[in-house]
C-alpha cells in the first residue's frame, strides 16, 4: 500500500500578503475577490473576530475598520508565482504529484516505506517550503487521497503541521470526529441521505454496509466508503482538459453604453480563447450573458444569455468576437444599468477529433496559422502585446481593485522594495 | 469485426496530458534522471546552437565544440523556487555595492551566516543589512558611516528572511 499526502497552504493568499509585509504578522488580514466583492482568504486573527469566507465586504466594512483588519485586493500575479515555487519544492520530494488546486497538491510515496519515515519526511518538507518559499503548510498522512483530505484538515490544528492518519487505532478516533458532509466527495445532497440513513460520521460511514450503500448511492459512494477504509481507490490524476472555459468579471462601475460592453465582452472572448488554443481544443457552441442592476440597494440582478452554436467547430478569436457582438446586440436593451457579463464557450473537443464538413470544409489552415502567430507573439512580448480592436484601450469597465499590494515576484517594474 | 488488437481512437488522446503534446518513452542514465526531470518542470528546453555549415574546405577545430549560450540564471540562481528580486530603497548599504534602486538577488535557502549580507525583518520591516554574530550578540550593520549598527535585543522583532547572493546595479 502506498502512502498519500496531500500539501496545503495554510491562508493561501494571506500567507502571500505576509511575506513581503511582515507587519501583518499577528493581525487581522483579509484577503478580497476581485472587484473587492467579498471575502476569499482570512488569516488565523481574521477568523477569529468572526469573519467569515466569502462574505461580502460591505458587510465587514465597519468591523474591519473598528478591528483594524488590513485589507488587501487579491494579487493574482503574486499568489500564482508563489503557488507554482511551493509546487516545485514539493515536487522534490516526490516526483509523484497531482496539483489539485493552486495551493493544494497530492503527493504519492512508495510503499517501500514505513509511514513514519514519510512523517518524517513531510515534517522536513514542511520546513523547507517555510524557508525557501515562506509559505505555511500543513500535511496529512493516510494510505487513501480520501483520509490524507482528513489528515490534513487534523494537520492544520496540530503544532507540528504534519499528522499521520495511517494507524487503525488513530483513525477510529479522528473519523469519530468528522462529521460525514466534511468527507471529501460528500456533497449537501449526499450528506443528506446519509443523515437518513443515521449516518453522521465520517466513522459511521465508514462502518456501513458497502452493499447497501452501493444500491443507494452508487459505485461513488461505495468508492467513498472504501476510502475511508484505507482501501486506495483514487489514483493521482493527470491534469484533463477543461470541458469548459468560462470568462467574465464584474465592471469596476455600472455601464450602460453598448460600445463599452462590447468591448469587456470582447476582452473575455479573447482571453478564453487563448486558454483555449492553449489546450489544443476548439468550441462548438459558446453562451453569452449580462448582468443588470435590478435594484441597487437590494443588490438584485436582471440576468440575460443566449447561447450560439458555431456551424463548424473554432478556436479563432476574430469569429468568436464577431459572433459574441452579434448576441449582445439582440440582448442589449439601453435603457438598463450593466454591472457584469461573460462568456462561456461550450462542448470543447480536441483538435483530432474536428472532422473536416463537406460544405464548410475544414479548419482553415490561414486562420489557423495567424492564430499561433498572435499566441507566439503574446508568449514572448507579454501579454497583449497584440490585441483585437474590439478589445478597446481604456477598458471603462476594468474591475477596481484599490487595495491591492502594488508589487509582485514577476514584473521587473513592480518588485518588492527593500529599505537600506 | 475483428477481435483483439489495437482499437483506434481508445485511450487518452496524444497530447491531453500535462504537456500538452505526444509523449515518448526514453532510455536515459540513471545519473541523469534528475537533470532531466529539472529541465522538464523549469522548461529550460534550451537547444544547442551549431554555428559552422558544412563546407569543403578545412574543417575548423571549432566544429566539435557546441555553441553553449551562457545564461546568466545560470550563473546567478542557483535555487529558483527560493531566490527573490527586491529593489533597493535607501542608500544605508553604499559601500558594499548596493545603491538606490539596484536589484537584489536573494536565496532564501542559504544559512545566514555572520558577515553576509542579508534581508531581515525588523520590527515588521524588511531591511538589507550586514550580519554579524559574536558570542551571543547579533548585530546588523549597515555600509554608510552615517548609519549606526542595529543591535539586536530581546525586545527587536527580528527574524533573517534571505541572504542576498548578488546586487544587478545599472552604470
Amino acid at each position: 500500500m502506498s502512502h498519500f499526502v496531500l500539501a496545503d497552504c495554510n491562508n493561501f493568499f494571506v500567507s502571500c500578503e505576509k511575506l513581503f509585509n511582515p507587519k501583518l504578522e499577528g493581525r487581522p488580514v483579509v484577503v478580497l475577490s476581485s472587484n473587492d466583492g467579498c471575502v476569499v482568504s482570512r488569516s488565523q486573527e481574521a477568523k477569529r473576530i468572526g469573519i467569515k469566507m466569502g462574505q461580502p465586504y460591505f458587510q465587514i466594512k465597519d468591523l474591519c475598520s473598528l478591528s483594524k483588519v488590513a485589507v488587501f485586493s487579491s494579487n493574482y500575479r503574486l499568489y500564482g508565482d508563489l503557488s507554482e515555487r511551493m509546487m516545485n519544492v514539493l515536487s522534490s520530494a516526490s516526483p509523484d504529484m497531482e496539483v489539485y488546486s493552486v495551493d493544494e497538491a497530492f503527493l504519492n510515496f512508495s510503499d517501500s516505506l514505513e509511514s513514519e519515515v514519510v512523517f518524517s519526511n513531510c515534517v522536513e518538507l514542511r520546513a523547507r517550503v517555510k524557508k525557501w518559499v515562506g509559505l505555511p503548510i500543513s500535511l496529512g498522512v493516510a494510505p487513501t487521497k480520501t483520509l490524507a483530505k482528513i489528515a490534513g484538515d487534523v494537520a492544520k490544528r496540530s503544532a507540528v503541521g504534519v499528522f499521520n492518519l495511517s494507524l487503525p487505532v488513530v483513525q477510529k478516533e479522528v473519523l469519530q470526529a468528522v462529521p460525514v458532509h466534511e468527507v471529501w466527495g460528500v456533497g449537501s445532497k449526499l450528506s443528506e441521505m446519509l443523515r437518513g440513513m443515521g449516518i453522521r460520521t465520517a466513522w459511521d460511514f465508514r462502518e456501513a454496509d458497502l452493499i447497501r450503500i452501493r444500491k443507494k448511492m452508487g459505485v461513488m459512494g461505495e468508492r467513498i466508503v472504501l476510502e475511508l477504509r484505507g482501501v486506495s481507490c483514487l489514483g493521482l490524476e493527470e491534469p484533463q482538459p477543461k470541458k469548459s472555459i468560462i470568462c467574465s468579471r464584474s465592471f469596476g462601475q455600472v455601464i450602460s453604453k453598448k460600445e463599452e460592453v462590447a468591448e469587456a465582452l470582447s476582452t473575455f472572448a479573447s482571453a478564453a480563447c487563448e486558454t483555449l488554443r492553449e489546450q489544443g481544443s476548439y468550441t462548438c457552441a459558446m453562451s453569452v450573458w449580462l448582468e443588470a442592476v435590478l435594484d441597487a440597494k437590494l443588490g438584485t440582478r436582471r440576468h440575460y444569455s443566449r447561447l450560439h452554436a458555431f456551424a463548424f467547430p473554432t478556436s479563432d478569436t476574430p469569429q468568436i468576437i464577431t459572433a459574441a457582438k452579434s448576441i449582445l446586440s439582440n440582448l442589449f436593451i439601453p435603457t438598463e444599468q450593466y454591472k457584469k457579463c461573460g462568456i462561456v464557450l461550450l462542448d470543447l473537443i480536441s483538435e483530432d477529433l474536428v472532422v473536416p464538413d463537406l460544405f464548410l470544409g475544414g479548419v482553415d489552415p490561414k486562420r489557423k496559422a495567424a492564430m499561433k502567430t498572435l499566441d507566439a507573439v503574446n508568449e514572448q512580448f507579454g501579454k497583449k502585446s497584440l490585441f483585437f480592436g474590439a478589445m478597446g484601450t481604456d477598458a471603462k469597465w476594468k474591475t477596481r481593485s484599490d487595495k491591492g499590494s502594488q508589487y509582485n515576484t514577476v514584473e521587473w517594474d513592480a518588485l518588492p522594495i527593500v529599505k537600506a | 469485426m475483428g477481435q483483439g488488437g489495437k482499437r483506434v481512437g481508445a485511450g487518452r488522446p496524444s497530447g491531453s496530458g500535462k504537456y500538452g503534446q505526444g509523449t515518448k518513452a526514453i532510455r536515459v542514465p540513471e545519473g541523469e534522471v534528475e537533470t532531466i526531470l529539472r529541465c522538464i518542470q523549469h522548461k529550460f528546453y534550451r537547444l544547442p546552437l551549431y554555428q559552422n555549415t558544412i563546407s569543403a574546405g578545412f574543417p575548423s577545430s571549432a566544429d566539435d565544440h557546441v555553441e553553449a549560450n551562457l545564461d546568466l540564471n545560470e550563473l546567478l540562481i542557483k535555487h529558483p523556487a527560493a531566490t527573490f528580486f527586491l529593489r533597493v530603497s535607501g542608500s544605508s548599504m553604499i559601500k558594499a555595492g548596493i545603491h538606490d534602486g539596484d536589484i537584489l538577488i536573494v536565496d532564501r535557502s542559504l544559512e545566514a551566516v555572520s558577515g553576509k549580507v542579508v534581508i531581515a525583518s525588523v520590527n515588521g520591516e524588511l531591511t538589507v543589512k550586514r550580519l554579524w554574530k559574536e558570542g551571543g550578540k547579533v548585530q546588523l550593520v549597515a555600509e554608510n558611516d552615517a548609519y549606526a549598527p542595529i543591535d539586536i535585543s530581546g525586545e527587536v522583532d527580528f527574524r533573517i528572511w534571505g541572504v542576498v547572493t548578488s546586487v544587478v546595479h545599472s552604470v
